[in-house]
Order: C-alpha cells, then structure tokens, then sequence
C-alpha cells in the first residue's frame, strides 16, 4: 500500500488548496481501498488507495501509463477491479453501483459526445440517463450550457465546435445531475492556453462552490492550480501523497542542480559534493547531479571548480522545487518521461 | 510515405485478407457452384406416371426420357398416380413430373414454382414429343390412303380417289383435299400438352414475389449491422465510456440499440414489401404469417451481424464481416436464384441459413396460400438461428463492453 500522508499543512498554496483535506474526524466522500486491476500481464494499477473528503480537489499525477486513467475507470463503474472497495458517501460500487454513478459526474479524457447532435441535444440525452427530466432537465441544460459560457451555441451541432468548446460542453455533460464528485480525467488535453485557462477557471469556481473534485493530469501546473491533495502515481502504483508542500517536503528545501559534463563527471561529482551548501552530489552518465540549498548563488563556484577539475561543462539546468522534482527524486525520471 | 502507412495498416487488419481475398473466391466458388459452371451440370429428378400403359407411353419414357441426351438432364422417377406426382412437386422433392394420360390423349406437365429451368425444360421435352407422336400419326394417315386409294388418288389439285381397292370410284364425286392444308391442320393440332403449376395456392410464385423477399433478406443485414457497428464506433468515441459511467445497465444500453435497429429493419422489409406489392404486382401472402416471418428474420439477422461484429477489432472490420455475411446467406439461401434451380446439394446447405428457411416460408405463403401455422417450421428454424448468434454473441458483448 502507498505511504499515505492526511495531515494539514496549514497556509493554503493555491486556488484549490484550503483547508479542505482529510482528517480522521471527517467522513470522505470517496474511499478507494486496494483498488488493483491487471490487464494480462501488465499490472496497471496495483493495490492504489485514496480516499476524498466532501468539497475536496484531489489530483492524481503521473506519466502517461502511470494508472491515472485505469483507477479512474474502476471508481467510475467502467472497469470492474481485481481487487479493492471503491465506496461513494458510504455506498459500495461493488453492492450499489447505481447509486455511486448518480453520485459522480464523469469527464472523459476524449471529447465524448455526439457531434451529429446539438450541444443542447447531447446535454438532454445524456441528463436523461441520469434520471433529468421535463422542466428541471431543461433548466439544467441552460444552467450548465451558461456555466461554460456556452449558451449563444446550444443550438449548434458539436461538429461546428473548437476544440476548446467541445471540451467545455464535455465538461457541462458530467455537471449536469449535479454530482457529488466530479472526475476529470486529463480535460486539457489538446487544448489551446486560453481555453485551458478558461477550464481550469471553471474547475476552480466548481470547487470553491463545493463540489468534490478528482483531478488527473500529467501536466503538473494544473495539478497544482486545481488541487488541495495529490497522489503521485507510477507504474501502476501510488508512491506519494499529500499536500504540495508535503511531497516537496520530501525532497527539501533544496534546488536541484543538472550539469551537463564531458569529462571526468564521478571525480567533479565527489569535488562539488564537498563544498558547503551542497547537500547531495552524484554523477549520472554525462551529468553531474547536485542537491542545493541556494542553487542560483552556487552556480559561479561551480564553474569554477569543474574548470579547475579540467571538466567541460556544456549545460547547466536549476530545478527549483516542484512537484516535477518530487517525481524525479521519488523515480528517477520525468513527469513527461512515461513510463 | 502516407500511403506505405496505410498500405501496411490494411495489411495487418486481418478484415482486409478476409474481405479482399477470402470472401472473393468464396462468393466465386459458390456462383459457379450454383451455375453449374465449374464441373455440374444441371440436372433434375421428374416424375414419370404412365396412365396409358401402351407403347407410346413406352416410347416417351424409355426413348425420349431415356436418350442419352435427356439422361444426363434428368433422372426419371416412375411414380403411380397424378396425386403423387402433385405432392412430391408440391414439396419439392422432385423439380417437375409429367403425366401420360389413357389412350396418350394428352402429357400433363406438373411444374416447380420454385423449379423453373426444370420446368421449361420438361415443358419443352412434352411439347416436341407431342409434335413427333401427330407427325408421326399424320404419315401413317397418309400411307394408309395411298395404300387404299393409289397413287393416282394424289392429283395436282390435291386427294381425289379414284378407286378404292379393285372399285373404280367417281373421283368427280369428291371434293378433292388439300394435302397441304390437311398436313399443316394436323401439325397445327398436335397432341395437347397441359401445363400445371403445383401448387395449390391462389398464385403462381412470380419473380418478385420470390426475389421481394430475398433482396430485402440481404439488405437487412446491413441495416442491423448498424448496432453493433454503432457500439463500437461509440467505444471508439468514448460515448461508450460515458454512457456506462451513468447509472444505466450496459444490458439496457445494448437492448435499446439492439431495438431501434430492429424495428428500423424490420420497417424497411415492411416497405420492399408494399413496394414490390405496388409496383410490381408481387404478393408476399397472408399478412399475418408475413410479418411473423419478418419479426423472426429480423431476430435472426440481428443476432448474426451482432456476433459477426463483437469478435471484430474496429467499426471498419465489423463492416466487412457483416458485408461477407449478408453476401454469403444471400448466395447459399436462395437470395439470388430460385432455390429449386440449385442443384440438390445447395438446397440442402440453403437449410443452413435462415434465409432459405425465411424463402422456403414465403414459397408456402405465395405459391401454396399457407397461413401462420403452415410456416410455424421455417420460423423455429429461423428464431433457432437467432437464438444460437445471440448466445454466441453474449461472451463476446461481455468482452467487449468491459474492456
């Protein structure tokens, strides 16, 4: 089971980051307990766990092929797991799975919706499946349609849409039942900035109204935008959790230092790991890897040392601590890597 | 560059084999084997029923029948009385019969509605043995009043006899005949041949009433592809993914699918019905029993396109599955050639479809003016097919809507 962190940090650092997690005196919203699901061979989500509280923003960060898509689907209803208890305020998927549907609005990777209909046609149809009918069904379809500031194309068929558009419409098709939890799976993906900066907006205004939010991308700046907790996931599994400040917690305070070397990288390594300030140095193919507490200030010492150990530096990256950090320290590669 | 891609994706797309090689030959195999045209001829059963019992019956039957050239077209089977002759048409078991009446007055042809070369052929075979049995009768009549009359009775302004035997004769006395016209009389009355149709129904099966059916047999299937087709571009969509997200049965979802299609199919057989009716004078039969036949036609072909299209990777692959499919019943069930044209063997593989079962139906509708309980037969046959495409189909939906 992934080590899992549900204190408090305190002071909010973003948008989405109030006082809003997990304590032991609150019932969660959503509980995921053991969820593991294999697909042949592959393990694609081993023995993950979580849990939301009511209001919530939870993000589940990771690489492509990390388990974000799979684990979401399994808490959808989508794929049955292997193992592991999903529960919805108190209801299990495995003994009420209707009842958990009805609680979530599910907002699919891809753009999922008819385009041979309207984008009012597509929000009737799919608020139908959620029991919406008559008068209250057309109100939340205007609601909805206004939320994603929509509502001067509700009479045009999807196909007519943009890219961004089709995203907010698939957005407003997951609001429309008013659900407890609202689960958006990677809903930039393929997005121009202004449109991306209008869903996270709209993300962010859904959240601050109370809804629960679980949020999956590998885009770490709108993980941190959107969300108050994030698991960080890969290869199947949940290596972290907690707050932004908890899991950069885990790598320190410090900067990570990246130079690209042609020479001698091990002696460089041992030289630099001697001088104050550094906390960590270690060679890496061609590259010199440092922990550091200022990294910008160090960087003329530096220079200076690997010219007198007559190694070439050819680049030189600062990686101030952020949650890509906290991935590269807790698996050795990138966020963007994949698996 | 492009094209090398797509080059190499068709080729892996197991479908591309399938629909561009192995259904070709198939469907080349199956024409030829229908026509005749690769190694067997046609050739049919017919029934032989000798009321006259004399030596022209002999004749027709041993010499005629017989020859070396009718053998290979036909294989006389002797049968006692016209009614058995009727029934075995009736049923099929032989393409067409000929009754020899007493005294060889008349050759009754008892024809196939579904028999049709064999039919033609038979008439045909009756009609020339007829025209030699008054030529040959026509010689005789001639040599006879030659014998009796002489030569000299043989004038140039036709018969007039002018002795009879050892009597001299005032030839004066009669009106000279015309041998010409006598010959061309007889000629132009030969021997009746009756045609029948067996069948006991109020009409004789035309081309729309038979191929009506049988063209909106085969573009059903297309139309009911559409669920399954329609499922899978929704997986490929992620509509699917959405709508199994929302507190609906994914049973439910496909039912409702599965339903719409069927009711659109089974309205569309409903309108090459009423078109055929209108336009081209076809009758399907009793109404009834003709919607019973559609509703468990449509089941059936629902049942197959689905199972065809579960076990396909993507919309494109499910398309040309049911494409083989539908062309495939089309050819083995009688869609395209009257089924009692086939050879033997094909009639019997046509069983192994639903289309021939939903033909043989309609054939007991049209020809013979049966009702429900006369076709109760051919729709077990038919609701057997769909039952066994459904269960087949059930793994592979389970499958498919969980992945």
């Amino acid at each position: 089971m992934s080590d899992v962190t549900r204190s408090n940090p305190g002071a909010p650092e973003s948008p989405g980051a109030r006082d809003e997690t997990l304590d032991a005196a609150r019932e969660p919203l959503l509980s995921c307990l053991g969820l593991t699901k294999r697909f042949g061979r592959t393990l694609a989500v081993d023995d993950v766990s979580f849990q939301i509280a009511p209001g919530e923003a939870y993000g589940l960060l990771g690489p492509n092929g990390a388990g974000k898509t799979t684990t979401i689907s399994i808490l959808c209803g989508l794929l049955t797991a292997d193992a592991g208890r999903v529960t919805l305020g108190g209801a299990s998927l495995a003994d009420a799975p209707m009842t958990v549907k009805a609680g979530i609005g599910y907002v699919p990777q891809e753009v999922a919706l008819y385009h041979d209909l309207t984008a009012a046609e597509n929000l009737r149809f799919f608020g139908r499946l959620y029991g919406l009918r008559g008068r209250e069904l057309g109100t939340r379809v205007e609601e909805v349609l206004e939320l994603v500031d929509l509502s001067d194309r509700a009479n045009d068929r999807i196909d007519t849409f943009s890219g961004g558009m089709k995203r907010r419409i698939n957005i407003a098709t997951g609001l429309l039942h008013r659900p407890r939890l609202l689960v958006l799976d990677e809903p930039t993906v393929g997005v121009d900035p202004q449109s991306r900066n209008a869903i996270l907006e709209r993300v962010g205004e859904l959240n601050r109204a109370g809804m629960a939010l679980l949020y999956t991308s590998h885009y770490m700046d709108e993980v941190e935008r959107v969300c108050a907790r994030i698991g960080i996931m890969d290869g199947g599994r949940m290596i972290a959790e907690g707050t932004r400040r908890e899991l950069v917690d885990r790598v320190g305070q410090a900067d990570r230092i990246e130079l690209d070397v042609e020479g001698d990288a091990a002696t460089l390594a041992d030289a630099l790991g001697e001088l104050g300030g550094v906390a960590q140095a270690r060679a890496a193919d061609r590259q010199v890897v440092l922990l550091a507490a200022a990294g910008r200030a160090l960087l003329p010492t530096l220079l200076e040392r690997a010219e007198r150990a007559g190694v070439a530096v050819k680049g030189v990256q600062v990686i101030e601590p952020d949650l890509e950090a906290v991935f590269l320290h807790l698996t050795g590669k990138g966020l963007r890597d994949g698996p | 560059m492009i094209a090398a891609r797509e080059l190499r994706s068709r080729l892996r797309d197991r479908s591309a084999l399938i629909v561009g090689v192995v259904a070709p030959v198939a469907m080349a195999l199956i024409i030829s084997f229908a026509t005749g045209g690769a190694r067997e001829a046609f050739h049919a059963q017919v029934g032989v029923v000798d009321l006259d019992g004399g030596e022209v019956a002999t004749v027709f039957v041993q010499e005629v029948l017989g020859s070396s050239d009718l053998r290979s077209v036909f294989t006389s089977v002797p049968l006692a009385t016209r009614e058995e002759a009727e029934a075995a048409v009736a049923e099929g078991r032989l393409s067409a019969a000929f009754v020899i009446h007493a005294g060889v007055e008349r050759i009754t042809v008892l024809r196939s509605p579904t028999a049709r070369i064999a039919g033609e052929i038979a008439t045909s075979v009756a009609q020339n043995f007829a025209a030699q049995v008054s030529g040959v009768g026509q010689a005789i009549g001639l040599t006879v009043m030659a014998t009796m009359f002489g030569p000299d009775a043989f004038g140039a302004d036709g018969f007039r006899p002018t002795s009879l035997g050892d009597l001299d004769v005032d030839g004066s006395a009669f009106e000279a005949i015309d041998i010409g016209a006598l010959a061309e009389e007889v000629a132009a009355a030969p021997m009746p041949v009756e045609l029948v149709d067996a069948s006991t129904g109020p009409s004789a099966l035309s081309s729309a009433s038979y191929f009506g059916p049988g063209m909106a047999m085969l573009f059903v299937f297309f139309l009911l592809g559409a669920a399954p087709r329609s499922l899978l571009a929704e997986a490929e969509s992620g509509t699917l993914a959405r709508l199994k997200a929302a507190p609906v049965s994914v049973a439910s979802v496909i039912a409702g699918k599965g339903l719409a299609v069927a009711l659109l199919g089974f309205v569309s057989m409903c309108v090459v019905w009423g078109v055929t009716a209108a336009v081209f004078g076809a009758t399907w039969g009793n109404p009834f029993a003709v919607v019973v036949l559609l509703l468990a036609f449509v089941l059936a072909a629902l049942g197959i396109t689905t199972v065809v299209s579960v076990y396909a990777e993507t919309e494109a692959q499910a398309d040309g599955f049911v494409s083989i499919v539908a062309f495939v019943f089309a050819m083995l069930g009688g869609n395209f050639l009257f089924l009692g044209d086939l050879p033997r063997a094909l009639q019997q593989i046509a069983r192994l479809t639903p289309n021939g079962w939903a033909l043989q139906g309609f054939t007991t509708l049209t020809a013979d003016g049966g009702g429900v309980l006369d076709v109760l037969g051919p729709v077990a046959a038919i609701l057997a097919f769909a039952a066994v495409a459904f269960a087949a189909a059930a793994p592979g939906l389970r499958r498919w809507t969980t992945r």
